[in-house]
């Protein structure tokens, strides 16, 4: 199994999760993205490998919704992820995590509830999957431009989001 | 997976230094043993494609050893290896990364994973100079591992290690060697002794045993039996008549 | 954005684990037969490019100083800097035949040689990188070198290049042979004498430096550069076929 192969499960994985909010599902998809991929494509660079991976991906989640076999839009289910998580860590308090982590923690998932599911997808692909922008623009059918335009409108409305949890001018300071 | 080695030969102006050696690997880990000149260290480079044999081939899933995909799927750990001198460990291992095709990020990653794996996380931003003998093992062993390699040779990678770190590096072998084929090149039976799914012994060039060792006994006085055994039905050796 | 912010996005976005991963990947990895190789993660131009960062600082530093000292003199001084010039070349060829053998003289080559871009890649990609830095600083030095200076661009273009010529050509020849620090140390050595030696010429014998005994320089020029290509051609077969690690 080649290593980049390894790595891109868990990213692309993460993302079905993220589309779709349930485990089971989000791993038949993430799997489903693989035997697709290794029975159809045979790409010479790894963008053009990440590029198509993604795609796979991302149509499989939305044929997933057309099927219904997601209960939730991906908007709210987005949402009532994140609201679980802030409760869970407030639940847990101090004993596994600093207060301050946990404080920083909930503004950062507060924060990402203010922004639609485009917003939040494109931070996801761009800061925690760390694709480049090249792939993005491939996978969504749009220019660099636009990717550049979409990531900048998201990090500042996220940004917005934490200085209305007073959390972001502070560390700006540190 | 399978590493076919077929006849493989080198020869020197008057002295075969691996003479037709045949053998066929699969996943597991296999200790090559050997004395002082019996042509181990000439067998791994020939195996890892950095000494061009006179004869025989070695392939890894049909895939010749002087394919590019054969060295994309390889990690090596030569007996003797230097560094530049400005090179911190963090550094080293980026630098090798690279040449192993490795994208920045995976680099990245890979680099913080092996450091805290060998144990050298604390020292990464230090230059290699600065290290004892261990640590630069521990590096080299890092290295190897970079690319997640189905085809692990590693030459006297023990030496300069002290027994806490000799027996982590076996646990790391064994564990490699569930997935890869790990050939490992050595003088201390006790590095294979437990974690060995077979050995070779090589003598003047030659395999004189290759597979699983008898049971009673340990593996050292196995070696010493097969090498006295081989010196008693070959008392002419194999170098070429003057 | 920030790292901070970075980790804390991951940790938002944190998925419980998989289940089957392993399964799948091993079932994958079984059932594929590999037949060709993964792809790169990197391009040929990336790998160059990071090659390019690991040139060491001092190899840039002796171009800037050869450049500067250039300019001090024909542009500041108002001299005639060819033949100063002409005597520096021999320093940026011996850097970078240094640069080239770098792997070789520091116990690397072994390592590199099992990669999968391999020692040959990393020798091409130095030579390629310091080759095209040489040919655009002395393109920038040769106008320098004609400044206060009446000779016609051919002819000064030869006397400039032909020290940095010399200098290469020997130095592979010494590498090719020597290794480790002594191959080095001797290289240096030739660098001195061609520098010492282009400049003493010039005030002893100044008679070869004619119009009509141009016709030799050439000569000499292309034959050092035939020299050259086949003393590197041999050094990268060297790198690819692993015949030092004999």
């Amino acid at each position: 199994m080649p290593a980049d192969v390894t790595g891109q499960y868990d990213s692309i994985y993460r993302y079905c999760y993220f589309k779709l909010k349930s485990r089971e599902t989000a791993e038949d998809i993430t799997q489903e993205t693989f035997l697709r991929y290794f029975e159809h494509y045979n790409c010479e660079t790894a963008e053009q490998a990440l590029r198509c991976l993604y795609t796979i991906a991302r149509n499989l989640c939305v044929d997933e919704y057309r099927r219904g076999d997601v209960l939730l839009l991906p908007q709210q289910a987005w949402k009532e992820n994140l609201v679980s998580e802030m409760s869970g860590q407030m639940a847990r308090g101090v004993q596994d995590l600093q207060e301050e982590q946990i404080l920083t923690g909930i503004a950062v998932r507060k924060a990402l509830a203010a922004l639609e599911a485009e917003e939040a997808e494109f931070l996801l692909l761009r800061h925690v999957n760390e694709l480049p922008v090249s792939v993005l623009a491939g996978m969504f059918g749009i220019s660099r431009f636009s990717v550049r335009r979409k990531l900048l409108a998201a990090a500042k409305k996220f940004k917005g989001g934490l200085r209305k949890e007073g959390i972001y001018e502070t560390e700006m300071e540190k | 997976m399978e590493l076919v080695i077929d006849r493989l030969t080198k020869q020197y102006k008057n002295k075969i230094a691996v003479d037709r050696v045949c053998t066929v690997l699969h996943p597991g880990v296999y200790g090559l043993l050997g004395e002082n000149g019996a042509g181990k260290t000439t067998l791994m480079r020939m195996v890892c494609g950095i000494l061009r044999p006179t004869g025989g081939t070695v392939t890894l899933d049909g895939i010749d050893v002087e394919e590019e995909a054969y060295r994309a799927v390889l990690g090596y750990l030569p007996q003797d290896f230097g560094y530049y001198p400005e090179f911190s460990a963090t550094d080293f291992l980026l630098y090798i990364a690279a040449l192993k095709g490795l994208a920045k990020q995976e680099a990245k990653n890979k680099t913080q994973e092996l450091l805290e794996f060998v144990g050298l996380q604390e020292v990464r931003r230090k230059k290699i100079r600065t290290f004892s003998g261990g640590m630069k093992q521990r590096l080299g062993i890092a290295q190897a591992l970079l690319n997640e390699p189905q085809l692990l040779l590693l030459d006297e990678p023990t030496a300069g290690l002290d027994p806490k770190e000799r027996v982590r590096f076996r646990k790391l072998i064994e564990a490699v060697g569930k997935k890869s084929i790990v050939l490992l090149s050595t003088h201390i039976v006790s590095d294979i002794e437990h974690i060995a799914d077979g050995v070779m012994i090589m003598k003047k060039g030659r395999f004189v045993y290759q597979g699983q060792w008898e049971e009673e006994g340990g593996l050292e006085e196995f070696y010493l039996k097969k090498i006295e055994e081989e010196r008693e039905n070959e008392p002419y050796g194999n170098t070429l008549p003057l | 954005m920030r790292r901070k912010w970075k980790n804390e996005l991951k940790k938002a976005f944190e998925a419980p684990p998989p289940m089957r991963k392993e399964k799948f990947l091993e079932g994958l990895s079984s059932g594929t037969k590999r037949d060709k190789a993964p792809p790169f993660e990197i391009t040929l131009a990336e790998f160059v490019l990071t090659q390019a960062g690991y040139i060491r600082g001092w190899v840039w530093a002796v171009s800037a100083l050869v450049f500067l000292t250039a300019m001090m003199g024909a542009v500041v001084l108002s001299e005639d800097m060819l033949w100063e010039i002409a005597a520096l070349t021999p320093f940026l060829a011996l850097v970078a035949v240094a640069e080239s053998a770098r792997s070789e003289n520091y116990g690397m080559a072994e390592i590199e040689m099992a990669t999968r871009f391999s020692l040959k890649s990393v020798v091409l990609a130095r030579l390629g990188i310091l080759g095209a830095e040489n040919l655009l600083l002395l393109c920038l030095l040769l106008p320098l070198g004609m400044r206060n200076n009446p000779m016609e661009p051919i002819q000064a273009g030869v006397y400039m290049v032909l020290p940095f010529l010399l200098t290469t050509y020997s130095g592979t020849c010494i590498v090719r042979r020597i290794r480790g620090r002594e191959g080095m140390y001797l290289c240096g050595v030739a660098a001195v004498c061609v520098s010492f030696g282009s400049y003493s010429v010039r005030q002893e014998s100044a008679w070869i430096f004619r119009a009509d005994v141009m016709g030799w320089w050439i000569v000499c020029g292309v034959l050092l550069t035939a020299g050259i290509i086949k003393q590197y051609a041999y050094i990268v077969r060297q790198a690819r076929e692993g015949i030092r690690a004999a």
